[in-house]
């Protein structure tokens, strides 16, 4: 009903009962403005979705990109498996058949008490309900001579997809016979736990191939990693993990793996272990929420948002959800598929929310699929509740069992591959 | 790269210890529609896979739904992620699940 003909009910004197608070509510819901920052993993699905929910609502998205790249399967472009075209999706679907106002700027201010953020190129929009998905920044300077400029040119992250993958790959093939490839694992929390060791993993086999002398090492701030048992037993059963040939070396944290100085010209890295000194060093930074979180006052003293866990919406700022990378996940871990997952929870919220109803109850997914090497693939599969307003991981699912049988690992990196593909999908067709 | 007709082939070797099933006693449960919306970002929008190596679900027979999550549940049908999946919900929740991919067209 719009308010056209809520007027004529309510000249019409007997239609008045007609006016009860569900009905305005969805009223109201017909013409909200939902604004979504952000057009990755998280703000994409949050856009395709709202419109599935409730078909008569206005969208919003902002991005500045017009191609968007996922991280998602950038390890396969740093070792030369898939291209950066392989990875790439538009906001086509999300304009034409989700009807979706795509507007391609950067968010660079906001005023949460007029209800408005403020566009790059100038003008404003407002929202009745805003979704911040961000992603992630990179925190520059945790150690003496890592700095922005050194993470541009010599020493890339390639953690965000795109030219650092490609310049990561451009080092890689430069590499000298018999040479070092340094890797520093960051600090939790950061995107895509598996992530470095799959990429440790694939360039190593990359290596077997092209660079049969040279060595992967990795420099940990942690002592643990997610999956790294059947990580280590992939190690062992590829590429020598725990023998004197070994090509993977992990130095943890409880082994002097903590990075402390940075020489970047001379590509080294120095930590209690020893100076590490590589012919390629992808050093990961340690990351926060990304940095317009921090403009529009999202974040708490870790760097995070937090967010009432059964919405997604801020604890510090009324209206706005925050999801994905940037949100504190509490055990969801910092993925694509978490950003999925928790876009369809705020979405659920925002819709009920406008209908005039309590949130429905919430229920998440992750999993996270990780080569180990092109044919042998590990996971880890979780669903997730929320439980006194932190998300709790249910106590089975897991990890993939390791087993005498090849079937599985080989399974699991086919379906990986193509999971890619279905999940790209579901987030931007 | 191999087929997935002739991976299937080889799931019967994927025979390891099996854990028996913990379903989870929770109180208040999630829709079908979020439920399976969180399926989806592996069996595709709406449980519609363009893919031929996912099983699609929309329209699937409720009770092959059930009986499906309950066997992976139960390690009684053998998998490579569903198990672990299915282990996450209760009787409650796949029979939500059900009714929401069943009725899709
Ligand atoms: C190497 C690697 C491999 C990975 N592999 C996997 C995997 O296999 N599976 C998986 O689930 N996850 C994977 N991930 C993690 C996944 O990429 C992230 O967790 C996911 O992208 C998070 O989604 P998001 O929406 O929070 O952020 P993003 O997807 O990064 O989206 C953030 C968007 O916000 C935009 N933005 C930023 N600032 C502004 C602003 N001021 N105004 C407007 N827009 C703005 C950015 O341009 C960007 O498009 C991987 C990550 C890496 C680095
Ligand atoms: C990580 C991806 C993933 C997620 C998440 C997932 N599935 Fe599956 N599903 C699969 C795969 C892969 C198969 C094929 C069997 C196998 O190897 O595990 C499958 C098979 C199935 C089947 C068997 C279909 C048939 O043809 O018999 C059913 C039913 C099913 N899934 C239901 C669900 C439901 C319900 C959910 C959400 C609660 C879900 N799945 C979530 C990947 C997934």
């Amino acid at each position: 009903m719009n308010r056209r003909e809520l007027l004529k009910a309510l000249g019409a004197g007997g239609a008045l009962a007609l006016l009860n608070a569900p009905a305005m509510a969805a009223a109201k819901n017909k013409t909200a403005h939902i604004v979504i920052v952000g057009g990755g993993i998280g703000g994409a699905t949050a856009a395709k979705y709202l419109r599935l929910a409730a078909p008569g609502v206005k969208i919003t998205l902002v991005e500045p990109v017009k191609r968007f790249i996922t991280c998602l399967r950038s390890n396969d472009v740093a070792v030369g498996h898939m291209t950066l075209d392989d990875i790439t999706f538009t906001y086509d679907a999300l304009r034409a058949r989700y009807k979706i106002n795509v507007v391609h700027d950067r968010v660079i201010g906001f005023d949460p008490d007029k209800k408005t953020v403020q566009l790059d190129a100038g003008g404003k929009l407002a929202y009745d309900k805003l979704v911040v998905s961000p992603g992630i920044d990179f925190i520059y300077g945790d150690v003496e001579g890592y700095t922005r400029e050194a993470a541009e040119t010599t020493l890339p992250h390639a953690w965000k997809a795109g030219p650092q993958t490609l310049l990561l790959k451009k080092q890689l093939e430069a590499m000298p016979q018999g040479g070092t490839f340094l890797m520093v694992a960051p600090p939790n929390p950061f995107r895509c736990p598996p992530g470095p060791y799959e990429r440790a993993s694939l360039i190593a086999e990359w290596f077997q191939k092209h660079n049969p002398r040279a060595k992967v090492i990795i420099l940990d701030h942690k002592d643990a990693f997610t999956k790294d048992v059947p990580f280590k037993k992939a190690w062992e059963r590829l590429y020598g993990f725990n023998t004197p040939n070994s090509m993977i070396e992990w130095i943890p944290a409880a082994k002097g793996g903590t990075p402390k100085r940075v020489d970047a010209a001379n590509r080294t890295v120095i930590a209690a272990a020893g100076t590490f000194k590589a012919d390629v060093v992808n050093y990961i930074s340690p990351q926060r929420a990304g940095t317009v979180a921090f403009r529009m006052g999202l974040t708490n003293r870790e760097g995070w948002c937090p967010v009432n866990r059964r919405t997604f919406e801020s604890e510090i700022v009324r209206d706005v959800h925050v999801i994905g990378d940037a949100c504190v996940g509490d055990s969801m871990p910092k993925s694509g598929y978490s950003a999925n997952s928790q876009a369809k929870v705020a979405v659920q919220a925002i819709a009920d929310m406008l209908a005039g109803k309590t949130p429905g109850e919430p229920s998440m997914i992750n999993v996270c699929y990780s080569l180990a090497g092109q044919d042998y693939g590990v996971s880890i599969a979780d669903i997730f509740k929320v439980v006194d307003n932190r998300i709790v991981k249910l106590p089975a699912s897991g990890v993939s069992p390791i087993t005498d049988s090849p079937a599985q690992p080989l399974l699991e990196a086919v379906y990986q591959r193509n999971w890619h593909r279905t999940f790209a999908n579901d987030c931007f067709a | 790269m191999l087929k997935i007709k002739n991976l299937r082939r080889l799931l019967p070797a994927l025979a390891f210890a099996l854990l028996p099933g913990m379903a989870t006693a929770q109180q208040a449960i999630a829709t079908g529609k979020m439920l399976g919306n969180t399926c989806a970002s592996c069996h595709g929008t709406h449980g519609k896979s363009f893919d031929e190596y996912m099983p699609s679900l929309a329209g699937i027979d409720r009770q092959q739904l059930i009986r499906s999550m309950t066997d992976y549940r139960e390690d009684r049908r053998v998998s490579v992620v569903m198990n672990r999946i299915a282990k996450g919900y209760n009787d409650a929740e796949i029979a939500a699940v059900a009714d929401y991919f069943s009725k899709i067209k």
